[in-house]
């Protein structure tokens, strides 16, 4: 009778140190919200400053064709075909929102139980060669060595789920203002109105696509041969691409930013509310329960 | 608000653009249109050259960020190769055992 509650004590001992050392049903979620989040706008964001890139470079060399070179400066011109859309200017968007997308991916693998199925693994070989040693033999029968598995494994996976929540707390305190900011940043950037100023990838796309449409237009009026009008028409073609492009990709990254700085703020509230929810307290009851008979077998023995 | 203004009524002077029938009424609103696209490309290069520091700032941070993020699932990782260590300790104890028997 003793060693029960002695081996009861010791489960709800240790379930309750667990209780302090793993993540809540509700930090998962956060967790789970953030990485998808993160991941989606990054890659979103890095795949169409690469297609912008590409479209703008199209677009300048239509405009060209069209209408020659510019008489203002800064416009494009046969030396910079990328006017607007220069590496320079496009690269340290797409390095921040492929760095961005890939700390969301691993921040998921970090969040993401893969080490249950090893520890038991492990586990599971510790026994078996455990039952092997000469002191052992005769000694341990085979309820007593999977006892001892059971609490070899709760061990780990409470040590796992200590550290993991302390990667976890540290990274979202060291890294969330930097992840609030780039979010601002593809916000404003990405904006293409009216509740907020125009960002400068949509105003480029904009200038760009204006520019083409003008000389299109301009180009088809003076046509005067079906060659010619084909010209004018295939550009104004890609005027219609290149706006339904910008008026649907823009305001759908701006929109995802904005949504991803809220996950974000709410990820670095929920990481410190260590409160269980009803959900915790349920699992942290079935694990209890099949500690205390681990704990008894052993114990009895 | 300036680069708002200024597209706006670029989009406005495009709009003209397309109305426009009288090449000469046509060639002086195409020269307006690039004077003023030249006007947003200063507003907007001046814009870009205030926020790529802050991009180049958020990957560098993101980049530390990723590693130490790998370096944390390595080490959860550790556990149950610990663990297996273990295991294999026991064994060659096991083994060493037969042998000292034998």
């Amino acid at each position: 009778m003793k060693r029960s509650a002695l081996a009861l004590g010791m489960a709800v001992l240790w379930v309750a140190v667990g209780l302090g050392c793993g993540l809540t049903a509700k930090q998962k979620m956060a967790l789970a919200d953030f990485s998808r989040s993160a991941a989606t706008v990054g890659d979103a964001a890095s795949t169409e400053m690469q297609v912008f890139r590409d479209k703008g470079i199209q677009a300048n060399t239509q405009i060209l064709l069209l209408k020659g070179e510019p008489k203002v400066e800064g416009l494009p011109t046969l030396d910079s075909l990328d006017r607007g859309y220069e590496l320079s200017r496009v690269q340290p968007v797409i390095r921040a929102a492929q760095t961005l997308a890939a700390y969301g991916k691993t921040m998921a693998a970090l969040t993401n139980d893969s080490q249950t199925d090893e520890l038991k693994k492990a586990s599971t070989d510790l026994i078996q060669s455990i039952g092997q040693l000469p002191e052992a033999k005769g000694h341990l029968g085979p309820e007593q060595l999977d006892a001892f598995g059971t609490v070899v494994q709760d061990l780990g996976s409470l040590w796992v789920e200590h550290k993991r929540k302390q990667a976890l707390v540290m990274l979202v305190d060291r890294f969330g203002p930097a992840v609030e900011k780039l979010c601002d940043r593809l916000t404003q950037d990405f904006s293409s109105g009216p509740t907020q100023a125009r960002g400068w990838v949509y105003l480029q796309l904009q200038l760009t696509n204006d520019l083409l449409e003008g000389s299109a237009y301009s180009y088809f009026r003076s046509s005067a041969t079906y060659g010619e009008r084909q010209v004018a028409l295939n550009a104004y073609l890609l005027t219609a691409d290149l706006r339904a492009h910008r008026d649907e990709v823009c305001s759908r990254i701006s929109a995802a930013a904005a949504a991803m700085k809220k996950a974000n703020a709410t990820l670095m509230l929920s990481i410190h509310d260590d409160r269980p929810s009803s959900e915790d307290l349920k699992a942290l009851g079935e694990r209890a329960k099949s500690l205390q008979s681990a704990m008894n077998i052993l114990l009895h023995h | 608000m300036l680069g708002d203004q200024l597209s706006t009524a670029l989009t406005n002077l495009t709009k003209l653009i397309v109305r426009e029938k009288n090449p000469d009424n046509l060639k002086l609103l195409m020269d307006q249109q690039e004077r003023l696209a030249g006007e947003l490309q200063v507003f907007i290069d001046k814009v870009v050259d205030q926020t790529l520091p802050e991009y180049a700032e958020a990957a560098t941070a993101l980049e530390t960020a990723n590693k130490l993020a790998e370096a944390a699932k390595a080490d959860l990782d550790k556990v149950a190769a610990t663990i297996t260590a273990m295991a294999r300790a026991a064994d060659k104890v096991s083994a060493l055992a037969i042998k000292v028997g034998a």
